[in-house]
């Protein structure tokens, strides 16, 4: 009990913080084959603070996530707090290269300038964070599915970047593999506690992993409601009576957030 | 596995068994040797041939003129291959050179040559024209089946232009290089053999056949054709080996 009143607190500092060096997202605007998708969107993000941003399929998730990432530029409208940063992401799939094993992997993204033996030890090191210890020669195609996701999630850490992003890498998953993967990932985010922005389409997933969860709308994108939750990500379990609260909360603004489509 | 083995192992055989029957069966009906010779005096004519002072040297000249056409025409075709797989104009502006090539009769090519160079160049140039096409198609293929996303993830993780080409595009098209290498080589080896009788360089495979033929030899023909076939088959075997160390990542 006592630990997790220590954790709040820490929270609170941190929230401190956050105000003073934030990143903002100003008067956003992008279309998309005709499409409005953002219009003057606005949006701030916390620093060192897994933020998940939850929003129906296909409202425009993805593109916000690319414009973060410097992937394709908006119409108009103004990124605040994100020069000179280094990203990493983590891809609805894995990404891998099928070529190399897991070590070579997660060397590819490890700075050229280290030497080969340091640059070793660092991928063996996240490869025992994902506890992956054994598989550092296999072959992505010898590995199965969640396995493979692990490797790119190692990845994403090993790269020394400031923000990592991450497009619904847990689709596809059983829900138990889910919880561990969100296990493993808050395990490796304690040690450096970077800023994540986490993009998905599923309540439970934002409700295990999210230190703020921010709801979208469908097209043109608003901000519907946004929350933040105490308690450390990774040690929550859907079965807390306020987290089964919360995502009552949460899937009425997503299907609030649903215009009806008039089928023929 | 291993019994699947050991049976494909025995069909191989049977198929060499009814061929050799064959031959020797043709061999009885023709009754001279002048028309067909006895399979078992050829193959201790290859086996003379091979015991001879100058086999090294001669098998050793077709050898070389494969490899440096070969060499040539890979380093070509990738870079072709490599920039079309990459441009698209460039593909359209390739292409039609590509096709011509590939199209032209081996003969015209070798009646040109005959006029253009020595006779010792005169195979390696052939070979070139004959196996370009073969890698440049591939290596070209092989550029344009490379996954986007892993190129994305690659440009994400700020890898330069060289990391990308060495550790992402190449790896990827080892597959379709192998594969080119193969054809372009099984065809490369006839293209080779035809220069060599045309051209008479001092020493060949092509050369001694030819002489062969002029004597009426044809058991001396049909021995430097096993030797020909036995060259063909062990390069054959080697990319193979290249190709089983190279791709281990595939999944089995």
């Amino acid at each position: 009990m006592t630990k997790s009143k220590a954790d709040n607190l820490q929270m609170e500092n941190s929230k401190i913080d956050r105000l003073q060096m934030g990143l903002q997202i100003n008067d956003l605007n992008k279309s998309f084959n005709g499409v409005t998708l953002f219009k003057d969107f606005n949006l701030s993000l916390a620093e060192s603070t897994i933020t998940c941003i939850l929003g129906p399929s296909g409202c425009g998730k993805s593109t916000l996530l690319n414009i973060i990432g410097k992937v394709i530029p908006p119409d108009s409208g103004s990124l605040v707090g994100f020069d000179g940063k280094i990203f990493s992401y983590i891809f609805q799939e894995p990404r891998l290269l099928p070529w190399k094993t897991v070590r070579g992997n997660i060397e590819f993204v490890l700075d050229s300038n280290l030497s080969p033996s340091s640059r070793r030890r660092e991928a063996d090191r996240l490869i025992n964070n994902v506890q992956l210890d054994g598989f550092a020669n296999y072959y992505p195609s010898q590995l199965s599915g969640g396995m493979r996701q692990r490797v790119s999630i190692a990845r994403a850490f090993a790269c020394h970047s400031d923000i990592i992003l991450m497009d619904e890498p847990l689709n596809g998953l059983d829900f138990s593999l889910k919880q561990n993967m969100i296990k493993w990932f808050s395990q490796i985010w304690k040690e450096d506690r970077r800023t994540v922005i986490f993009v998905t389409h599923n309540v439970d997933e934002a409700l295990l992993l999210g230190n703020e969860i921010v709801v979208l709308s469908e097209p043109p994108v608003s901000t519907l409601t946004r929350l933040t939750i105490q308690e450390p990500s990774g040690e929550r379990s859907p079965e807390e009576p306020h987290l089964k609260e919360l995502k009552q909360t949460l899937e009425k603004h997503l299907s609030l957030a649903k215009v009806p489509h008039i089928t023929f | 596995m291993k019994i699947s083995f050991t049976k494909k192992h025995y069909i191989s055989l049977a198929s060499i068994v009814v061929m050799l029957a064959l031959w020797q069966a043709a061999a009885s009906w023709f009754g001279s040797d002048l028309i067909v010779p006895q399979p078992w005096d050829t193959l201790l004519a290859v086996g003379k041939l091979i015991g001879d002072v100058g086999f090294m040297k001669v098998v050793g000249a077709t050898v070389v003129r494969g490899l440096t056409g070969f060499v040539i025409s890979a380093v070509l075709g990738m870079l072709v291959g490599i920039w079309a797989g990459l441009r698209p104009n460039f593909n359209t502006f390739i292409s039609p050179f590509v096709v011509t090539i590939r199209s032209v009769p081996v003969i015209s090519l070798i009646l040109l040559a005959l006029i253009w160079f020595n006779p010792n160049i005169v195979p390696i140039f052939i070979a070139m024209l004959t196996m370009f096409p073969f890698i440049a198609t591939n290596v070209a293929d092989g550029i344009k089946s490379v996954d986007p996303n892993l190129i994305q993830m690659a440009k994400f993780y700020r890898a330069d232009k060289r990391k990308i080409l060495s550790e992402v595009y190449i790896p990827a098209i080892m597959p379709f290089i192998i594969s080119g290498a193969s054809s372009a080589m099984g065809i490369g080896w006839r293209a080779i053999i035809i220069g060599e009788v045309l051209s008479q360089p001092t020493y060949g495979i092509g050369t001694k056949m030819q002489i062969a033929q002029t004597y009426l030899n044809v058991e001396a023909v049909i021995a430097w054709t096993l030797i020909a076939i036995l060259i063909s088959s062990i390069f054959e075997k080697t990319i193979r080996l290249y190709e089983k160390r190279v791709l281990k990542w595939r999944a089995q």
